[in-house]
């Protein structure tokens, strides 16, 4: 049923191309990245030093990481930029804006799945899981370029930080990427896999479309709109 | 015995007459057997030496297997030690040696002889190769070391091997480097008596040795931790010396120790900001790493580090004493990401007991309508 209105026309674009290939290019390098960091991170361990071994010692290591980090730093450039100049950007970014809502919506579920009598909110275009999962990568995506950058430059650096700060950036460096692993590997991959709603995934980050039925599901606000609007018809 | 006057006459001492070495010779012709060549009557400095050394005093307790003047120098083939034709010329000296001390006999009816394993490894080291491979006479073979007629066991105060006297020895050769040894705490404590104190030896090996690019040196940028570990990391004379703690785990979890442990031959080692020959405790104001020589020893590798950078600990450990920036974030993140971990998996749990419970109540609507 979901399959069949998936593959008729009728599908409303959730992603641009442009928008879910900025999805696979920072997922790549924050793949890469993790991947070389742990290896480092890990070094004592027998799969960090294999890991390093698959890279190419510490140096070799050491040039993926920094590439990696060259393309997550271009297209979250490219974001921002996507952001600010660009209509439909502007638009998904008004989308993302948290709001007092997002934090009754969240308590709702909770209390909906303790088993109160309260129905399930109705989501906007992006709801409160996924407004979480991009502002938290964001915050703690800035707070690795910002550490990776000073450790990269660290000659340049010095010049102007007592050597504290180093120790003190490479540990939050390292610390912070566990935490974007529990962000992305716990909490993402369970919002778009695990979830029972959209298990075994959500296919609108390869498709970029989400078919009426799964948007009034998800979605309900959003849906509600676009009927009113008149550009989708009713699914029952 | 049969005399060659051809080889006599190329020896040394063609020009001395028979009864120059055979003093004991009254009447012609003379006993079958002739007393031992009387070499002391001209080298009476050499026979004085070697009366003292090892070999000497093996002769004067009636031991048949300690080497003579002959056994070493040759008999009338006998030629100045700097021709190519002497059997004791550096180049091929060190065979002599072995001639005796890898003889499994004579080994085994000395227990004292040293392992000849231990000899054997000369062959390899940098200043065996430099003999063998090079052809270099000035590289020191077994006497260059060990002395030559006054030839002691290491453990004898009499010996250029001897600890106290090693650096000297060296010295001999590495001049430039003896001085700057010299000036370390190293040499202070080994003048002192201190008997773990390293001298050349105690760092660079001794029959191994070998050049620090030699990835098998115990002086080889990736080894150097290992080295001064040795000592800096035993906690027998860390106590008994008072030295500073931890510098070896502390080191091995920097940037630096990471990188010199999988490979990286430019990443800095404990030689690299302490010194080496001459390095001295950072209370020192001549060492590298006094507080006011730090910006300038840390510039070497990072042109860009300034008085600034210097301030603070270098070698940090997981304590607050000894980092608090460090100790703080750690502990921040030890709880943010347990926290976080816990939120995750809990709110996880709390979607599918209600999604459970929605489909059970479902069930049974379904079941009720029936």
């Amino acid at each position: 049923m979901k399959t069949s209105d998936r593959s008729t026309g009728a599908s409303i674009q959730r992603f641009t191309l442009n928008e879910r290939t900025q999805h696979a290019l920072l997922m790549g390098s924050t793949l890469t990245l993790l991947i070389t960091g742990f290896s480092l991170l890990f070094h004592d361990l027998p799969i960090g030093r294999w890991l390093l071994w698959l890279e190419g010692g510490v140096a070799g290591r050491g040039l993926i990481h920094r590439w990696a980090a060259v393309v997550l730093m271009t297209v979250c450039a490219y974001h921002v930029a996507y952001i600010l100049f660009t209509e439909r950007g502007h638009a998904q970014f008004m989308h993302m804006r948290p709001r007092s809502q997002d934090v009754r919506d969240f308590l709702q579920v909770i209390r909906m799945n303790l088993g109160q009598p309260v129905e399930r909110p109705a989501f906007d275009w992006f709801d409160y899981r996924q407004k979480f999962q991009y502002w938290a990568f964001a915050i703690a995506g800035a707070t690795m370029v910002l550490s990776g950058l000073v450790l990269w430059f660290a000659t340049q650096a010095m010049a102007v930080m007592p050597k504290w700060v180093f120790d003190l950036l490479a540990v939050l460096h390292g610390r912070e990427s566990v935490v974007i692993f529990l962000l992305l590997f716990v909490w993402h991959l369970y919002d778009v896999h695990l979830r029972p709603e959209v298990f075994p995934m959500d296919w609108s980050w390869i498709t970029g479309r989400i078919s009426p039925s799964d948007l009034k599901a998800r979605h309900r606000a959003e849906y509600e709109r676009l009927r009113h609007a008149g550009s989708i018809d009713a699914v029952e | 015995m049969y005399v060659d006057r051809a080889v006599l006459a190329r020896s040394r001492h063609g020009k001395v007459a028979c009864t120059g070495c055979h003093t004991g010779i009254a009447r012609l012709p003379h006993e079958p057997k002739l007393g031992r060549a009387a070499c002391a009557t001209c080298h009476q400095r050499e026979a004085k030496a070697y009366a003292d050394s090892i070999h000497g005093r093996g002769l004067a307790k009636k031991d048949a297997d300690v080497p003579t003047c002959q056994r070493c120098h040759g008999e009338h083939d006998i030629v100045a030690v700097k021709e190519s034709a002497s059997r004791v010329q550096p180049l091929h000296q060190a065979k002599i040696c072995m001639e005796c001390h890898a003889d499994s006999r004579i080994t085994a009816r000395h227990p004292e002889m040293p392992s000849v394993l231990v000899i054997r490894a000369y062959g390899d080291s940098v200043h065996g190769q430099a003999v063998t491979k090079k052809g270099l006479s000035v590289a020191p073979t077994c006497t260059g070391c060990h002395g030559t007629h006054d030839l002691k066991p290491a453990d004898d105060p009499g010996s250029p091997m001897h600890r106290e006297n090693v650096a000297e020895t060296c010295g001999r050769c590495h001049q430039g480097i003896l001085a700057e040894y010299r000036e370390s705490i190293h040499a202070e404590a080994v003048a002192k008596g201190v008997k773990e104190a390293p001298t050349c030896t105690g760092c660079h090996g001794e029959h191994t040795i070998a050049a620090p690019s030699d990835p098998a040196s115990k002086v080889a940028p990736r080894n150097i931790p290992k080295t001064c570990g040795s000592c800096h990391a035993a906690e027998r004379i860390v106590r008994a010396y008072g030295l500073a703690t931890k510098r070896g785990e502390t080191y091995a979890d920097s940037f630096h120790g990471i990188a010199s442990k999988f490979g990286n031959r430019e990443a800095a080692n404990c030689a690299s900001c302490h010194g080496f020959h001459d390095v001295r405790p950072s209370s020192d104001p001549r060492s590298r790493v006094a507080k006011a020589n730090l910006p300038a020893t840390c510039g070497r590798c990072h042109p860009g580090a300034g008085a600034r950078f210097a301030e603070g600990r270098v070698h940090i450990e997981k304590t607050w004493e000894s980092a608090p920036g460090v100790f703080y974030v750690r502990t921040f993140y030890t709880w943010f990401i347990g926290g976080l971990m816990v939120c995750f998996l809990g709110y996880m749990a709390i979607e599918v007991y209600g999604y459970r419970r929605r489909r059970r109540q479902a069930g049974m609507d379904r079941g009720g309508q029936r």
